[in-house]
């Protein structure tokens, strides 16, 4: 079953003599559970393609449908809680909030329903992130990893049913960077998370299970590497 | 161009808004300065003239450049606060611009030099225009002040007038520009210093410059359960960004002490206006009083007391001419000054005033009771004689005192009226009988009887020889009735004798109009004092407010993108508008209290009243500041919203 639906993406930028057709219809769907990986060289549009993904943006035309829902027949809204719900977002600059510790950051999906915290779910992700001694520490006292961890933990508490992770590990040296992709294979073995990371690093590439290569705008390969 | 220079100018460029700003700040505090001390000379030149050369002492002068001084203290403590604040605002956000060229040689004076070189650049072009703004302000202000005074003036002589002029004091532009160029480099170095000593490593990893430590962001659950989650982020933003809206807390708190100080200070004006005019409630008040003349016995016993009179013939005749004059109405009472007494024991008191003297503490010393004797104009004497309900004749027992408690006045009847008589002696023993036919009480009692009366036993008499005569003239016009009445005044009245008199016209009408043009002619210099002040602390709150919206775009983003929506955005940028309002108010307001509280002691040492609470003004202040911060807050948001969120996450990971 797909979990993912992409039809016909296109996404146009700018107006007459400088437009740029960063997306030209693209389509192509994701089961549950697949850890895709789309590479492609910088300026070849799969930043745009994840922005349209995560619901952060909107497409000039075709449309995305996640887990049976038509996310751009929603408003600004109905998407920001669709998204806080159903998707988890890696940056590769973490983006974290400074004012909030390590647990409120990972948190902050649920705090901004205005759930409950889930004290044991918490605990179980940073245990999971090895994070169980640096939880009320703000993002300016982690490291780089460690923040990249946060910013992970912060992508799995809602239990999404997809995780986006926009270059995770392009400012992070390699033995984080590795770390970072020990734990989102886990997650995705684990607890069957779908996964889509978007990358320019073949060795990250190459180990998930399913590689879309994209180049100006288009799809030039969809490979699957391991079943 | 030097490349500390060059950095400085880019700097300044680059943030166009905070420039404008602080620049802004700038102006008006030279203007201020430059405004302060130049209507400092003017008043100085005032006193000159109006006085003359010889007799104005130097510290009349060292008095009006003192409170120059003093008003100057104030502008540059809240200049440098202000302007500081947007210095040490930009030296944090180019911390990384620092830490680059540090790593590559940049020495520590080399930091501090960008830093002060800004400085320079926003007083190259604020002095000069704040000079021309302040100057302009003392013209305006000086012509306020003189269109204000006509009315006092035309009260006084020609010698007695206050007319400023404008005075191109060029010590006073000395003075200011010095002053701001002062406050600015003041303002420049002190962040400048910091940041030069910041390591480049710190610098080039964008550490904060204020550590941050989770405890010191932890907020009460309370927080969470009032305004729920946004509200904590709120909370925490504010408290992170201590140093930056401490001196927003500052000049929001300054302004509100300076509103409710400065309202006040009106309101005490005004009131101690009123209380003095409202003794008697006349346009025009023509007085004739008799001297006393005593004759003493061989022992230096007083035998007799000799007054000049005006009988009742006399002083109506006054009246009759007083009132041809048109849109006028008269009332006339005299009285006699010759002390009469009457005992105690022979009075019935009421309960109401057995009640209010012991409600006061006060106790009967004398046996003796003092008695007023009154005689009141033809025409007024025959309605008071109606009211009472006894024929034209009677003698009438005004059964009614006022008095002051509390600052309040308190009305009651004093005495039981059973149609008897007083027995009533005078100085020399004379036994007196006096019957009473009549009584008025409460609203029947006129007010210039109540004026007239200064004891609680007042007995008004179809006629007499008055010692003093007093007409209280209300007038449609009433400088031309003043004219006119002195014209014949002083001979309609008795011939002098070697006992001697004096008479007074008095214009109350024209006196009030000009001590209250003077009063608002000072509330409109304080007012605007106070008003530029707020000018200058507002220019604060908007830069600090906006950059740090600005600066967190990358914050609000982050929350946008795992989920908060742009309704979430606004209540939580509401909120922090309200909890930094909520914590200037909660200085603001007892700190306004108690200043005006000590004015209120100040001023009010020599009429009693009592305090009253600014309530006027604080709740004034309470909108002002929620509406400022409100206003802020929300243009700075609303910039936000045009923001794609991706366009902000790649500018943001650009850098």
């Amino acid at each position: 079953m797909a979990i993912l639906q992409v039809n016909n993406l296109k996404k146009i930028y700018g107006k007459g003599d400088t437009i740029v057709t960063a997306l030209d219809g693209v389509s192509f769907s994701v089961a549950k559970g697949e850890f895709v990986a789309i590479i492609g060289a910088s300026g070849s549009g799969k930043s745009t393609l994840m922005h349209l993904i995560g619901g952060v943006d909107r497409p000039t035309s075709g449309n995305v449908v996640i887990d049976g829902n038509e996310i751009y027949k929603s408003n600004e809204s109905e998407l920001a809680i669709f998204r806080r719900r159903n998707i988890g977002l890696i940056y590769q600059f973490y983006n974290l909030i400074p004012t909030l510790t390590a647990e409120e950051n990972i948190m902050l999906p649920r705090l901004l329903d205005n759930r409950k915290p889930d004290e044991a779910k918490l605990k179980h992700i940073l245990e999971t992130i090895g994070l169980e001694n640096r939880a009320k520490h703000l993002p300016s006292e982690l490291s780089g990893g460690q923040q990249q961890r946060v910013s992970v933990g912060r992508a799995l508490i809602n239990d999404p049913v997809l995780i986006l992770a926009d270059e995770p590990t392009g400012n992070l040296d390699s033995k984080s960077s590795q770390e970072i992709m020990d734990l989102l294979k886990l997650s995705n073995k684990r607890f069957n998370q779908t996964l889509l990371v978007i990358t320019h690093d073949e060795s990250i590439a190459l180990q998930a299970d399913r590689i879309i290569t994209i180049s100006d705008g288009q799809i030039l390969r969809d490979e699957v590497v391991r079943q | 161009m030097k490349l500390t220079k060059k950095l400085a100018y880019n700097q300044l460029i680059t943030n166009k808004r905070r420039t404008i700003w602080t620049l802004l700040g700038i102006i008006l505090t030279t203007a201020m300065l430059t405004a302060v001390f130049g209507f400092a000379s003017s008043g100085a030149a005032a006193i000159t003239d109006l006085i003359g050369d010889m007799y104005v002492r130097d510290n009349y002068y060292t008095t009006i450049y003192s409170m120059g001084g003093v008003l100057s203290f104030v502008i540059v403590m809240v200049s440098i606060i202000v302007i500081s604040n947007a210095f040490r605002v930009s030296a944090g956000e180019r911390l990384n611009q620092f830490g680059i060229i540090k790593s590559v040689g940049a020495t520590k004076k080399q930091i501090a030099q960008t830093v002060c070189y800004e400085g320079i650049l926003l007083s190259a072009v604020g002095i000069p225009s704040g000079i021309a703004v302040g100057l302009l302000l003392q013209i305006i202000g000086v012509n306020i002040a003189n269109y204000m005074l006509t009315g006092l003036n035309a009260f006084q002589t020609d010698d007695a007038a206050i007319v400023f002029s404008f005075v191109f004091a060029w010590q006073a532009m000395l003075i200011s520009a010095f002053g701001a160029f002062t406050t600015v480099l003041i303002s420049a170095w002190l962040p400048a210093r910091k940041a030069a000593k910041i390591a480049a490593v710190d610098a080039i990893r964008g550490v904060n410059e204020v550590k941050m430590k989770a405890k010191r962001l932890r907020t009460s659950w309370l927080v969470r359960k009032l305004f729920g989650f946004e509200g904590e982020l709120a909370l925490k933003s504010l408290k992170r960004s201590r140093r930056s809206f401490r001196a927003t807390v500052v000049s929001l708190t300054i302004s509100m002490v300076l509103f409710i100080g400065a309202s006040s200070f009106g309101t005490q004006l005004f009131r101690m206006a009123n209380l003095v005019f409202a003794l008697i409630e006349a346009d025009v008040i023509a007085t004739f009083e008799s001297s006393q003349q005593f004759i003493f016995d061989d022992d230096g016993e007083v035998l007799e007391q000799r007054y000049l009179t005006i009988n009742t013939f006399e002083a109506e005749n006054i009246t009759a001419k007083m009132r041809e004059f048109q849109g006028t109405s008269v009332f006339g009472v005299g009285g006699n000054s010759v002390r009469y007494n009457v005992l105690r024991e022979t009075l019935q008191f009421t309960s109401s005033f057995d009640e209010h003297m012991s409600s006061n503490e006060w106790v009967m010393e004398t046996e003796q009771f003092p008695v007023t004797i009154l005689t009141v104009d033809a025409e007024n004497y025959a309605e008071l004689a109606r009211r009472a309900g006894v024929p034209i004749g009677s003698n009438i027992l005004i059964n009614h005192a006022r008095t002051q408690s509390d600052g309040n006045w308190a009305e009651f009847v004093p005495l039981v009226f059973s149609g008897q008589s007083l027995q009533m002696q005078s100085y020399d023993g004379e036994i007196v009988n006096l019957p009473l036919h009549g009584e008025l009480r409460g609203l029947d009692v006129p007010n210039e009887i109540i004026h007239s009366s200064v004891s609680y036993v007042v007995v008004i008499v179809p006629e007499a020889d008055a010692h003093f005569y007093i007409w209280a003239v209300e007038s449609d016009d009433p400088n031309s009735f003043e004219t006119y009445t002195d014209s014949f005044f002083n001979d309609m009245l008795p011939p002098d004798s070697d006992i001697g008199f004096r008479t007074n016209i008095f214009n109350q009408a024209a006196e009030d109009n000009a001590v209250r043009s003077l009063f608002h002619t000072i509330m409109i210099a304080v007012y605007g004092f106070v008003g530029m002040l707020t000018l200058i602390g507002l220019t604060n709150v908007i830069s600090t407010i906006s950059t740090n919206v600005r600066s967190r775009s990358r914050e609000f983003v982050t929350l946008q993108s795992v989920g908060m929506t742009y309704g979430g955005l606004k209540n939580m940028l509401n909120l922090e508008s309200i909890l930094c309002s909520i914590k200037s108010l909660i200085y603001g307001i007892p700190l306004g209290i108690a200043v005006s509280y000590l004015m209120y002691l100040s001023m009010v040492g020599s009429v009693w009243l009592p305090y009253e609470l600014p309530l006027v003004a604080i709740i004034q202040c309470v909108v002002a500041v929620f509406a400022i911060t409100w206003l802020t807050m929300r243009f700075s948001a609303y910039r936000l919203r045009g923001q794609n969120i991706v366009e902000s996450i790649r500018a943001v990971d650009g850098r």
